[in-house]
């Protein structure tokens, strides 16, 4: 298993974010997280990552036991992550954007290997604008085809992407879709986080389904999607 | 490159001015220096980390301090040496139990700092050694302190040339921008923060440790002056605390500017000061030449 997730939960005063929820992903799957808005996927993202401390139970990656690490321990480990609010490094420029994860991951690669891994993500996600631009200066789905080439730039194991397609116009999304494709059959291990329905069926075989912190489904898209606790929860609750 | 080249020119020159000027002079170019490094070194953690310390007078008077204590049992370069070792271990303590502290709480715990390092120096020296005061008697005029401030200016120079081509540099960088970045990218956070704080108070701590002969006679009540920490946040920020060059363009002017005030309104200047340092932490955070650049992109922006 390359991640397992035993009972975690995480409290917020007496909001149950993320209350007792186990499951496990092997390598090279690629992992639906559903459910209704607040019902605690950003937060376990933030669990994973090491955002947020657990307030209970445990976090395997690769066997090694992650919950509670700091992010920078966990993502030399080798995972990446996107987030659900696109947080690129608006003084740098959108090469040094990408180096970061380069020189201060597992590798740290500096220089001119620093610099050419940042070019080849920046390539991968076909992201074409003069690299010494300030990555402020970006569009919205320019900064978010940064963040994406900042995760990868790492070379991560697991990759986390928390609604990276979401504010995308049809054109992006079909191009965002065979993005994410591409790193599912380059054997990436993924789990993400989607409300884009034709998106989560396009690129997940397999789903999660979340509703206030626990989990109410797992197993394949297309049954998981029709089990009627699923429909119960996003009836009423779903924003896309 | 360039950048540091004509910095060292330039103190070169300075280095110059004992044979041109008188002892009036020669002070200027000390405060000048003094003040210079000071807002380089504060902001040199403060920058990026955006962290407000005051606790610069508590690293400039601990350097003061060990000199009035050690300058006669050894020689002056070693005393300069323990000097930077004790700012240095202070700088390490301090760091480790503060940094995790949020921005405002480490402002006051700063402020704290030198008020409780001055109280632990006066009951020390009231009931261990006996004596309030101290005398320094060293050889060294004041061209020599001159001199040993342009050096550790050029040194200042040095390091942050390289700071800016190094991975601690770009680790800063990232950690001025988004933290929550950093730390997911595998940067360290407490741990860069920490090399960044003990080497900002080794530079000030030596600060305080050269210019010190020029007192002659200190008590904690001379050297532990909050005013020297309330000027350094001033200039570093009215100056510019993340670029390169933003300190020095806010030293120099405004000590002499605060020189002026201080000669020509002595009883109203720490209330100016005062008023100067809200105006500047509230309206100015990023600097001069940050709002100067703000104000240009919003003429084009509208053009
Ligand atoms: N840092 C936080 N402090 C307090 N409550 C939080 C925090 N983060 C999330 N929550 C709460 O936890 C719940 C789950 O939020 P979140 O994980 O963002 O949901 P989702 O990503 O599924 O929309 C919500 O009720 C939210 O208000
Ligand atoms: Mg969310």
């Amino acid at each position: 298993m390359m991640l397992e997730i035993h009972e975690a939960a995480k409290h917020f005063g007496g909001v149950r974010a993320v209350d007792g929820l186990s499951f496990s992903m092997n390598e090279g799957e690629v992992v639906g997280l559903l459910g209704p808005n607040g019902s605690g996927k950003t937060t376990l993202m933030n669990l994973v990552s090491g955002a947020l401390k657990p307030t209970s139970g445990d976090i395997l990656f690769d066997g090694v036991a992650i919950g509670g690490k700091r992010p920078d321990v966990i993502a030399r480990a080798g995972v990446a992550r996107t987030f659900q609010l696109v947080r690129v490094l608006p003084s740098l420029s959108i090469l040094e954007n990408v180096m970061v994860p380069a020189a201060f991951g597992r590798e740290a690669l500096w220089g001119r290997a620093a610099e050419a891994r940042a070019e080849e993500s920046l390539a991968r996600v076909g992201l074409k604008v003069s690299p010494g631009k300030l990555a402020g200066d970006l569009t919205y789905i320019d900064q978010k085809r940064l963040e994406l080439a900042r995760a990868l730039a790492a070379r991560p194991r697991l990759l986390l992407l928390d609604e990276w397609l979401a504010g995308l116009n049809p054109t992006e999304l079909q191009e965002g879709i065979a993005l994410i494709r591409q790193l599912e059959a380059e054997g990436l291990t993924i789990l993400l986080v989607e409300h884009i329905m034709d998106a989560v069926r396009a690129l997940c075989p397999r789903c999660v389904v979340m509703a206030s912190g626990s989990k109410i489904a797992d197993g394949p898209t297309a049954e998981v999607l029709d089990q009627p606790e699923v429909v119960a929860a996003y009836l009423g609750g779903i924003d896309a | 490159m360039t950048g540091s080249l004509i910095a060292l020119a330039v103190l070169a020159l300075v280095a110059c001015g004992p044979y041109i000027l008188d002892a009036y002079g020669i002070g200027l170019l000390i405060g000048a220096v003094s003040y210079t490094i000071l807002a380089s070194a504060w902001a040199m953690f403060s920058g990026p980390t955006r962290y407000i310390s005051l606790a610069t007078v508590a690293f400039y008077g601990t350097g003061a301090y060990t000199v009035a204590v050690l300058s006669e049992a050894l020689p002056w370069p070693l005393v300069l040496v323990s000097a930077a070792v004790i700012g240095g271990v202070l700088a390490l303590l301090v760091g480790l139990s503060t940094l995790r502290l949020a921005g405002i709480y480490f402002v006051i715990f700063s402020f704290g700092l030198a008020e409780l390092i001055r109280q632990l120096i006066t009951w020390f020296e009231v009931s261990v050694s006996g004596t309030l005061g101290r005398y320094i008697f060293l050889e060294l005029e004041p061209r020599h302190v001159l001199w040993q401030l342009l050096a550790l200016a050029a040194v200042v120079v040095l390091i942050t040339g390289w700071i800016h081509r190094s991975r601690i540099g770009l680790a800063l960088k990232v950690i001025g921008d988004d933290e929550t970045v950093a730390a997911h990218a595998g940067i360290n956070l407490a741990r860069t923060k920490l090399i960044l704080f003990v080497l900002s108070s080794v530079l000030i701590t030596l600060v305080g440790a050269i210019q010190s002969p020029r007192w002659v006679y200190v008590e904690p009540g001379i050297v532990f002056n909050p005013q020297v920490s309330f000027l350094t946040v001033i200039m570093a920020l009215l100056g510019g605390a993340t670029k390169r060059w933003g300190p020095v363009l806010g030293a120099v002017p405004l000590f002499l500017l605060f020189e002026w005030l201080s000669a020509r309104f002595p009883d109203h200047f720490s209330i100016l000061l005062g008023l100067l340092f809200i105006g500047v932490v509230f309206l100015l955070p990023d600097g001069v030449l940050a709002a100067i650049e703000k104000l240009r992109k919003k003429k084009e922006a509208r053009a």
